[in-house]
């Protein structure tokens, strides 16, 4: 039996004096491609915040490789690619090699120089992600599904472990959304790292992800493989009809 | 160079090109951040600074530098009570810094030629002490922006992964608002308190037209601002101008002419 890399146990979380996570707990394995679903504002995003230290909860511990959250120090073992990754300043003037250095820290630390191996893994996450030809573009002139792969690869530089994204196919076109779900694959059963993705597209995932997570009045609530969507209509409120882009 | 004869213009020049040097370096995360703001608001908590010092009787450089700093780290400490609206923490001080300035001002009934050389600039003002005092403090805001440039790019462009990427944001971006009142502390002499904000962000506006990575948006920008600073020094020693007003139009000019000449090698182009 694996143990869990990541574990949220009975998390409560408030909101303007709302309740959005009450008691909710999750655990992530390794090599798992896990969606978490739910209906707006169920607290998707937030507990995913929660999960890589970006936002306390009220209640609740979280634990990441063993460790916890507060004592926890090996950053470079999370990515996380949040939901407005691409709207950043689209003016910024930085090429694609320098914002994808920039997450180089947790291999060099503070004040730490960046050297010949360090660049040529920032070149390797390129290639893999097939955007090493892109290198000395600006970010902001690229397109939304190119600047995603950028961001993954910023993510991947760290070499994670464990993958975390946001709505990672908002704001990009159909094309772009398929080559993004081949290359999840790819990173989830050749590199093996672990992805966990909030997503409304339950439909174009659902062929590759190992487990769904619903979340619902506060509470995280596990379903079987992707293919099984009994209970998402009633999850909604009303009929869902996943789309499965086969082209 | 029937200038260069001179001290004060062998001070001024040097003043020049060290505030060409550090003002763009700060400028470039300024501008990147969107806190154009800033520059006025330490510039004018530097003013109280200075007015204290003419009331305490103590150079007042040293009232500026602290006042600047106090002020940075105030705008720092309000932003996170307003982190929707980040610009509003640097009017609150801004108004804070003008209405101190005005009672010291008055309080030390200082409003005379030292005064009004802080708020234009001067050539002759500027004494050996304080090039010794800019000289350090550029070297300061040189090495520390070379050795946290990945760090303050990062924050730049993605505060929020910048955290999660384990780098000490709250503690760095307190560090860099003090760099930025360290920097206008130093320039105030001869670009002027009214005009430092100016030198902050023009060159780089200018630069952001033409660079194409990060490193030459600020390389660019230091360029832009040693051509304006030593044409303007120039042309304020001849025509007996206040030297401020001088670069910073100068600035002004060559972002145009770069604006323009990139229109016009656009249309040639399409």
């Amino acid at each position: 039996m694996k143990s869990p890399i990541i574990e949220a146990k009975n998390i409560n979380f408030d909101y303007e004096g709302r309740s959005i996570l009450n008691d909710a707990s999750l655990e992530i394995y390794p090599g798992d491609f896990m969606a978490i679903i739910g209906p707006n504002g169920s607290g998707k995003s937030t507990l995913m915040k929660i999960c890589t230290g970006l936002m306390k909860p009220r209640q609740g511990s979280v634990t990441l490789f063993g460790k916890d959250i507060n004592k926890f120090k090996e950053w470079g073992r999370i990515g996380y690619i949040p939901q407005k990754a691409t709207s950043f300043n689209q003016g910024f003037p930085a090429t694609v090699e320098e914002v994808v250095k920039a997450n180089l820290y947790s291999r060099v630390g503070l004040m730490g120089r960046v050297n010949k191996q360090h660049i040529e893994k920032v070149q390797e996450v390129l290639d893999l992600v097939g955007m090493l030809d892109f290198k000395d573009r600006l970010i902001g002139r690229l397109s939304g599904g190119q600047q995603q792969r950028v961001f993954i690869a910023k993510a991947l530089v760290s070499s994670p472990e464990i993958l975390f994204m946001d709505e990672p196919t908002t704001g990009i076109d159909a094309n772009s959304e398929k080559d993004f779900y081949a290359l999840m694959d790819d990173l989830n059963k050749e590199q093996n790292i672990t992805i966990v993705m909030v997503t409304h597209d339950i439909g174009a995932v659902s062929k590759n992800i190992s487990r769904v997570i619903c979340l619902s009045r506060g509470k995280a609530h596990e379903h079987g493989c992707g293919v099984d969507m009994a209970g998402l209509n009633e999850l909604y409120g009303h009929d869902v009809a996943p789309l499965i882009h086969n082209h | 160079m029937e200038m260069l004869q001179y001290d004060f213009m062998q001070r001024a020049f040097v003043a020049g090109i060290l505030i060409s040097i550090i003002c763009p370096i700060i400028g470039t995360f300024v501008v990147l951040r969107r806190l154009s703001m800033i520059g006025d608001t330490l510039s004018h908590a530097s003013l109280a600074g200075i007015a204290a010092g003419m009331l305490g009787n103590f150079y007042p450089l040293w009232g500026a530098m602290i006042f600047s700093v106090a002020a940075a780290i105030g705008v720092e400490k309000l932003r996170k009570n307003f982190s929707q609206y980040a610009e509003l923490s640097i009017s609150i001080v801004l108004s804070a810094s003008i209405g101190l300035a005005v009672l010291m001002i008055s309080l030390a009934d200082s409003f005379n030629a030292d005064l009004m050389s802080f708020l234009f600039g001067s050539i002759i003002a500027v004494t050996g002490r304080d090039i010794i005092i800019m000289a350090g403090t550029s070297i300061f805001i040189i090495v520390s922006v070379l050795l946290l440039y990945k760090e303050l790019l990062y924050i730049a462009f993605d505060e929020e992964g910048a955290a999660l990427a384990g780098i000490p944001t709250e503690t760095l971006n307190i560090f860099f608002t003090v760099l930025t009142a360290l920097t206008i502390v130093a320039a105030m002499r001869v670009v002027g308190i009214l005009m430092i904000s100016s030198m902050l962000v023009v060159p780089v506006a200018a630069s952001m037209q033409i660079s194409k990575s990060f490193k030459s948006t600020m390389i660019n920008s230091v360029i832009f601002a040693f051509l304006a600073v030593v044409l303007g020094l120039t042309i304020s020693y001849y025509f007996n101008l206040a030297p401020g007003g001088a670069i910073v139009v100068l600035s002004v000019v060559i972002l145009l002419l770069v604006i323009g000449t990139k229109k016009y090698i656009l249309k040639r182009i399409v």
